[in-house]
């Protein structure tokens, strides 16, 4: 690294940094002393690299699990510096405090994929990084042929002056990086994109059609071991013994390690490993907190969710006035409905298992980990093997799925534990029963419905309970000390924004620990409080004797946006017409991260019980679609996994183990059940929402919806498939 | 034990112990990558490969059961340059997402159109039993139909 200065505060421009002189545009927030003079221009961390031969990088802390997010950016990079799309790499950005994210949360700083928050963060900052940068590049080239700036333009990588002169955007790259940063630039307008907004190929693909992709499971470095891992299959349980020394000195197996609450097999290969373990026989502690059966569990949920929990207080209001509105409201009811409705623990099950890779030694640890969370993983092994932070390096590899998953971080550390225990660099990989049992998982929860409606059908007041275990309670995430209920209420969120004209409402949350770990998983709360609110609708609709749209359509008055979802789901599946002879529709929409989503599902219940999924059609306002056919893809992959959940997953526990293991007791939809999916994006003004989760809430309810109207009986619970329906192909 | 394959053209020799799945010794005997591993028990496909041009779940073929001199293709073999009509479909109709069940699924179907170049939607069903959490299967059918003549569209 040759030389580095500030700039202003906010941005600043370092040369020299990668091989070979290339230009580096760098923003920080707080790094430098602040200039009282200086705006603020931009606050988050973000990287584009020109290179001598004018390859042009853009630095990502987002993981790419397939989502497109890595194409988002390079499109809004290119648009802004006036190139071609596919002129622009991507890269990792490494997993030093530079490049974390100060702005959300309590922790020192974030390297993390959640909460759809890519596109957004995006938005805010690579636009504006991106003009800045190409400003810079027309000043310089400006001040070389000492023209003015406004006689130079900028098109496909060079800068061009009036009188037809040109200069690469590598040759001017280092007289731009010694300019003042231009304050305030504007990102382009929205009327003015040419590629963002258009279909882009995904920069991801090409790789992932040859085997070429190297995911965590397919690092290789010299002199690798492999280990493979058992914990103990009671939650809380610890490892009180093993006897190792039959299965060390088996072919292959070079040691077993022990670890708090597991035992892994380190061996030459995944083969000779596994079958070490197969043999092993640890003695395991007893757990304190053994759970209890999820009959019991769900029970359990059952009485809290009908009891008082806490309330949600928005800012302002009062909990005494709040809970005499909802009661008057309540009593000015003609009629009363009630319901409880219940979603299972579920697995995150992505395709490939956990694994990490680690090389420790003395001074220094180099982990390649498919993981959502680099951050969290570089702070916590450095702890663990009292290293600095900056001693710990983190590659990210390809994710062979994410899902909120590879949120946590178990597999990096174990890795590195049993790394520094063999002095040897180990790649660990779990096996599928592992994975599949061992959390962590979507909280099982409960959720209590109350409504009152007047004559006319009218909503007069609204309750919503959801009992649930704390996500928080478990997560790695805690360590920052993040506020509990913030997290835990995101499933409220639904219950507290629900769009339709509902007044009087009271929303509670009653967190009941259950001792079994927990994290997010796409969509997390949402997909239970939208199958309960948009099912618990319809109900209110029937009790109402109007049409469920048509209910929605009057509850929705005032909301422009929501309706213009709901217009055009119900134009694209006909909903005013009646339905095809011997199929049924349901209808769902739900609102998260900034998206609305509506769904309508088309299916048919033969006397056998047997469900067949015919269509889904889906409408999104995503505010501003990026790369559409990326979101069309996020919205089919959203409605198979929330189908997957909807009809056919569940997590069970039995004497504190979990029940499923494999792919068998916990199937996924397969292509012969998948229904057609329709997806209409509907662009608007709104600023990006996410597309990653959105699409996995509204599916079960739409689908259970569509049940009741095939037959009569209202689904409460899932996986649907429990109600003694089977789910057969569509074709 | 040693045993003798020929993978993806190539005669390979490789030493190691007869029960191990195909899976791992292409994985790390051979240092093909590109197969996956998902479930190690047949049910997910994410470890598809060819053994004499028939689509096998390499994860419950152990090697002592492949006799010697197999021809085996892995997703490496499916082409040198990604220029296999179902890779170039699978690019054109933008399938993968988090791409690791994508080897197996295109092995699958590469199997499949070799027994019948023009599938039904049906045949299609039956034959691509592959497990997908991304969800990527309207595209994985659409690729297929594409590939094999029928413009992407029945
Ligand atoms: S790994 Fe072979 S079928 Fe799943
Ligand atoms: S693309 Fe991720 S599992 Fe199929």
């Amino acid at each position: 690294m040759k030389s580095s200065f500030a700039l202003t505060r906010r941005l600043f421009v370092k040369t020299g940094l990668a091989a070979g002189g290339s230009v580096v545009f760098y923003m920080s927030a707080g790094v430098l002393p602040a200039r009282a003079s200086t705006p603020a221009t931009i606050d988050l961390n973000s990287w584009i690299r020109i290179a001598p031969d004018g390859a042009v990088t853009a630095f990502c802390r987002t993981t790419e699990l397939g989502q497109g997010a890595h194409t988002s950016l390079a499109l809004i990079v290119a648009e802004e510096l006036h190139m071609d799309g596919s002129a622009v790499a991507v890269e990792m950005a490494p997993v030093s405090e530079q490049f974390m994210d100060i702005t959300q949360g309590q922790g020192a700083g974030y390297y993390v994929t959640w909460g759809s928050l890519s596109s957004r963060d995006m938005d805010t900052n690579m636009r504006r990084m991106a003009a800045t940068v190409r400003i810079l590049l027309l000043q310089a080239a400006a001040k070389l042929w000492a023209v003015p700036e406004q006689e130079c333009s900028t098109e496909g990588g060079v800068v061009r002056h009036v009188g037809g002169r040109t200069l690469a955007y590598a040759s001017v790259a280092p007289v731009a990086a010694a300019l003042p940063i231009p304050q305030n630039v504007e990102p382009k307008p929205r009327a003015k994109w040419q590629r963002l907004g258009h279909s882009m190929a995904r920069i991801d693909i090409p790789a992932k059609t040859d085997g070429s992709a190297i995911y965590g499971v397919d690092v290789k470095l010299p002199e690798l071991l492999v280990a493979t891992i058992m914990q103990c299959p009671i939650f809380g349980g610890t490892l009180r013994s093993v006897d190792s020394s039959a299965v060390e000195r088996l072919p292959g197996v070079k040691k077993v390690v022990s670890l708090e609450n597991a035992v892994a097999v380190v061996a030459d290969g995944y083969w000779s490993a596994k079958k070490g373990l197969d043999v092993l026989r640890p003695v395991w502690n007893k757990s304190p907190h053994k759970p209890e059966d999820s009959s019991m569990q769900s029970a359990k949920l059952r009485v809290a969710a009908q009891s008082p929990g806490r309330l949600f207080v928005p800012v302002g209001a009062k909990e005494i006035e709040l809970r005499t509105a909802h009661a008057q409201g309540m009593a000015r009811g003609a009629q009363h409905l009630e319901a409880i409705y219940e979603v299972p623990f579920l697995a995150h099950a992505p395709l490939e298992p956990m694994n990490a890779t680690a090389h420790v030694s003395r001074d220094r640890a180099e982990l390649w980990v498919p993981t959502q969370y680099q951050s969290m993983v570089r702070e916590v092994v450095a702890e663990i093997l009292g290293l600095p932070r900056d001693k710990v390096i983190v590659h990210t590899t390809a994710v062979g799925g994410g899902f909120g998953r590879r949120t946590e971080i178990d597999y990096a550390i174990q890795a590195a534990q049993i790394s520094r225990h063999v002095e040897q660099p180990v790649k660990l990989i779990w096996s599928r029963e592992e994975d599949m049992s061992r959390g962590y998982f979507r909280p099982m929860t409960t959720i209590q419905l109350k409504a009152a409606l007047d004559a006319q059908g009218n909503p007069t007041a609204f309750a919503f309970t959801a009992a649930c275990p704390s996500i928080m309670d478990y997560s790695i995430e805690r360590r920052n000390g993040a506020p509990q209920s913030e997290i835990d209420e995101a499933g409220l969120a639904n219950a507290r924004d629900w769009p339709y004209a509902v007044p009087e409402r009271k929303v509670e949350l009653a967190l009941t620990d259950l001792g079994v770990p927990l994290t997010w998983m796409r969509s997390v709360g949402s997909a239970a409080s939208v199958f309960a609110l948009e099912c618990f609708l319809d109900e209110m609709a029937a009790a109402a004797k109007i049409d469920s749209v048509a209910y929605r359509r009057q509850l929705l008055r005032n909301r422009p946006r929501e309706l213009a979802v709901l217009e055009k789901a119900v134009s694209l599946a006909d909903w005013d017409r009646p339905s095809t002879p011997g199929r049924h529709r349901g209808f769902a929409l739900s609102i998260s991260n900034g998206s609305v989503v509506a769904q309508v599902a088309e299916i048919e219940v033969n006397s056998q019980r047997a469900v067949k999924l015919h269509r889904i059609q889906c409408v999104v306002d995503c505010g501003i679609a990026y790369n559409p056919n990326a979101v069309v893809a996020q919205m089919e992959g959203g409605i198979i996994f929330g189908l997957t959940g909807a009809l056919l997953g569940e997590i069970v526990l039995k004497n504190g183990a979990v029940v499923q293991k494999n792919f068998d007791s916990y199937p996924l939809l397969t292509l012969a059940q998948t229904p057609e999916i329709e997806v209409a994006i509907l662009q608007s003004d709104a600023p990006v929402g996410g597309v990653g989760e959105e699409a996995v809430p509204p599916v079960g309810a739409a689908v259970a919806n569509a049940i009741f109207a095939a037959t009569g009986q209202r689904l409460r619970s899932m996986p649907f498939m429990r109600h003694g329906f089977t789910l057969a192909n569509v074709r | 034990m040693s045993y003798l394959l020929n993978v993806n053209g190539e005669n390979r020799v490789i030493d190691v112990n007869g029960d191990t799945p195909l899976l791992w010794v292409v994985r790390e005997n051979l240092g093909l990558t590109g197969t996956k591993f998902g479930c190690g028990v047949g049910l997910c496909g994410a470890c598809t490969v060819h053994l004499e041009g028939t689509a096998v779940r390499s994860c419950t073929v152990p090697i002592r059961a492949v006799s010697s001199n197999s021809r085996i293709t892995t997703i490496e073999g499916l082409s040198k340059d990604r220029s296999h009509p179902l890779q170039i479909a699978w690019i054109a109709e933008q399938v993968p997402q988090c791409g690791y069940c994508q080897p197996g699924m295109l092995m699958a179907a590469a199997a499949l159109l070799r027994e019948k170049p023009e599938p039904n939607e049906r045949d299609i069903d039956t034959a691509m039993t592959n497990l997908c959490r991304c969800g990527t299967y309207p595209r994985v059918k659409r690729a297929i139909l594409r590939a094999s003549g029928h413009n992407g569209r029945t």
